[in-house]
């Protein structure tokens, strides 16, 4: 019974109908910059450096851009993938670091993997099935997505082999 | 224009659906009641997906007019008058709370029914396993059960399981494994959810999703008896509020008046009434109900209703483990520990049932909350991956529920001064945990400790004590004396030879297993006493 008593911080849930209209809103009203309407390879990039993963799916990329420059605004997000770009793997926490930018960038990563983020208009979901945080588990799957044949889990996973 | 049936029911949770269905199944004319709106599988499970927290209501957001206790906000309906915050959730929806149960079937043990004289604590239930056995079995078949076939969990059968059994989880074979050296031992569940095709559902393929919904409709819930029912010509009627029980001259009740969510009033009619509207709305429902001439509320002659209010005491640890068990895999429980649900320790503390998450720390949301917590150390990339995963692989989580006593001070009544969208009051909640039941988390707690210990785990932590699950009781309960109990051995109330009540607020005693199959073969064995009688 365990699993009623684990909470986390609570957020209202956001149907996808009211982010979309509060997104299109937010670009209508200039608080987006339409160019971030787009997917540029810089939001891939910085994506696949700060998590080692990237949103294929162009609709989802999108939304998620939306949502992060609504976030955390397209400067930080621009200053944090110019750093990712130049930056060797091994260097880059402390490269975020120096230039101040740990914590937002931290921020950005949870929200990678999410594919969840909080803006000034409130919680926005624009991944979960899809949400980069279960490309770092391939030994499961999304909630709410069939796993396999009955009773697979029985048995440990290939990598636990 | 008012509506008419043979038999009106309130709520169509597994209680009222079962209870309609059996009734309609053999010629009956039927209406249901449900203040809550229909649900749409697909729909409700995007508005999981959807959601950030993704909490057991989460697919089931309260219509506007009709509010319900939510894991992110439990006062949003509740008026809690203390000292314990209760966290019983429901959901106010057509088929009910069974919509976010984890699926267990554990039967009642026979000692459960007979706390009182067999351990000198607690009362008595009116009926035994005896009386209730033969129903269990047609429970089983009903929802569909899936058990074990070595082992009946202190519940002699008369009867196999159904289905096959759902497999263990590989979670659940290390931890067994590590139960040996701790003086433990694990066995399978039996659950309410399919392992082979049945009853026009598929197979579980453990979408792990169980709390708060399954998307393939292979774990029971009530939706399920709604469509047989209304197949078999039972009305449903959603969105119809339920606010007096109207009661005659002669003591029998003659209608139901309920609200739409316009406010405005309608009726419902019929010969016999049952109200199966669990724990917390029953006695509301009661409550706001006077007898016409007087200041008495309906069935409550013996100033029972709203008092005794149940449920388990729930604990939990949480830890990494030396070894990696993989879960977020499967079922939600697939395996509980066979010690401390029964014995002469009852005489001085509570049982206690207890079983290994499948869900990890976080449910629905566990890589990204361990993502939370390495990216503020500093790792990106696949460094932080890599963390992650091995994070995960070795998260575990388990904690005992504990059987809860009675008390007569736990108690639901109406804040006349909070009144909901439409004017009714919200219930107001006094909880408090008692001796007996903290003893029994104490013991048991202990045993969790040495469990975890055994796994090697690290990064401990505990949760609670707490009223966080969705098994809720007691508060209109049955007895053979109409001066201490609501309804009788038949759930039929006291006061009126017309009005039943089914569900788990009728249980004098919740203990440390699942209550959902207990209710449902108590709706059966009613609806054969109310067919019974109409036809008499």
């Amino acid at each position: 019974m365990i699993a009623s008593r684990r909470r986390i911080p609570s957020t209202p849930s956001v149907p996808r109908r009211r982010l979309l209209q509060g997104l299109a809103a937010l670009v209508a009203s200039g608080y987006i910059p339409a160019s971030a309407a787009q997917t540029p390879p810089q939001a891939a990039t910085l994506s696949k450096s700060l998590t080692g993963f990237a949103y294929d799916d162009a609709a989802v990329a999108s939304s998620m851009l939306r949502a992060m420059t609504a976030a955390f605004g397209a400067q930080p997000l621009q200053r944090i993938a110019a750093i990712a770009a130049s930056t060797p793997p091994a260097g880059l926490a402390d490269a975020l670091r120096s230039a101040g930018l740990d914590t937002v960038a931290s921020r950005v990563i949870v929200a990678l993997y999410s594919g969840t983020v909080t803006t000034a208009q409130g919680t926005v979901v624009f991944a979960y099935n899809d949400a980069l945080g279960w490309r770092a588990v391939p030994w499961t799957k999304p909630n709410a997505v069939c796993g396999g044949p009955t009773d697979y889990w029985a048995s440990a996973p290939a990598e636990g082999r | 224009m008012p509506l008419e049936a043979d038999v009106v029911i309130v709520g169509s949770g597994v209680a009222g659906a079962m209870t309609g269905y059996t009734l309609a199944r053999s010629g009956v004319k039927v209406l249901i009641l449900e203040a809550g709106p229909r649900v749409d599988r697909a729909k409700a499970t995007m508005l999981f997906r959807n959601s950030p927290t993704k909490g057991p209501n989460s697919p089931y957001p309260a219509h506007p007019m009709v509010p319900q206790p939510d894991d992110a906000d439990i006062g949003a309906y509740y008026v809690q008058a203390g000292p314990v915050t209760f966290k019983g959730l429901q959901a106010r929806v057509v088929g009910g709370t069974t919509w976010h149960w984890g699926g267990l079937t554990l039967r009642y043990r026979p000692n459960d029914f007979v706390l009182k004289s067999r351990f000198g604590v607690g009362v008595d239930w009116p009926l035994t396993y005896i009386d209730l056995e033969p129903w269990y079995g047609e429970a089983e078949r009903e929802i569909g059960v899936a058990g074990p076939p070595d082992y009946d969990w202190g519940s002699p059968r008369s009867t196999p399981y159904p289905m096959p059994p759902i497999a263990a989880t590989y979670l659940d074979s290390v931890i067994g494994a590590a139960c040996g050296k701790v003086g433990l031992t694990m066995a399978r569940f039996p659950h309410g959810r399919n392992s082979v095709g049945r009853d026009d559902r598929p197979p579980c393929c453990g979408n792990a999703s169980c709390v708060p919904i399954c998307p393939i409709g292979a774990k029971y819930d009530a939706s399920v008896h709604i469509a047989k029912a209304e197949a078999a010509g039972v009305r449903v009627e959603p969105l119809a509020i339920a606010h007096e029980v109207v009661v005659g001259d002669d003591r029998k009740v003659t209608a139901i008046r309920f609200k739409r969510p316009d406010g405005s009033v309608d009726e419902a009619r019929g010969k016999m009434f049952v109200i199966a509207a669990h724990a917390i709305e029953t006695p509301k429902l009661l409550l706001m109900s006077r007898i016409s001439g007087s200041d008495r509320t309906v069935a409550n002659s013996s100033d029972q209703v709203g008092r005794n209010l149940l449920t388990q005491l729930d604990a939990g640890m949480a830890g990494l483990t030396k070894d990696k068990l993989y879960p977020y895999r499967g079922p939600v429980e697939t395996s509980g520990i066979r010690e401390l649900r029964d014995g002469s320790f009852r005489n001085l503390h509570g049982a206690s049932g207890t079983s290994p998450s499948n869900e990890g720390w976080h449910r629905a949301i566990g890589p990204f909350k361990a993502a939370e917590q390495y990216a503020a150390k500093g790792l990106t990339g696949a460094a932080l991956a890599a963390a992650v995963s091995d994070h995960l692989a070795r998260e575990i989580a388990m904690g005992p529920s504990v059987e809860c006593l009675a008390d007569p001070d736990n108690r639901v009544t109406l804040a006349t001064d909070q009144l909901d969208p439409l004017g009714l009051p919200r219930p107001r909640i006094a909880y408090r945990w008692g001796k007996y039941e903290l003893d029994g988390m104490k013991v048991a707690m202990e045993y969790v400790l040495g469990l975890m210990n055994a796994l090697g785990a690290t990064d401990q932590q505990t949760f609670g004590p707490m009223t966080d699950g969705a098994v809720m009781g007691g508060t209109c309960r049955m007895g053979d004396d109409p001066r201490t109990s609501v309804v009788d051995r038949h759930l039929r109330t006291h006061d009126h030879p017309n009005l039943y009540l089914v569900g788990s607020a009728t249980f004098p005693t919740i203990t440390a297993s699942p209550p959902t199959l207990t209710i449902a073969a108590l709706a059966l064995r009613a609806a054969l006493t109310i067919r019974t009688e109409l036809s008499s």
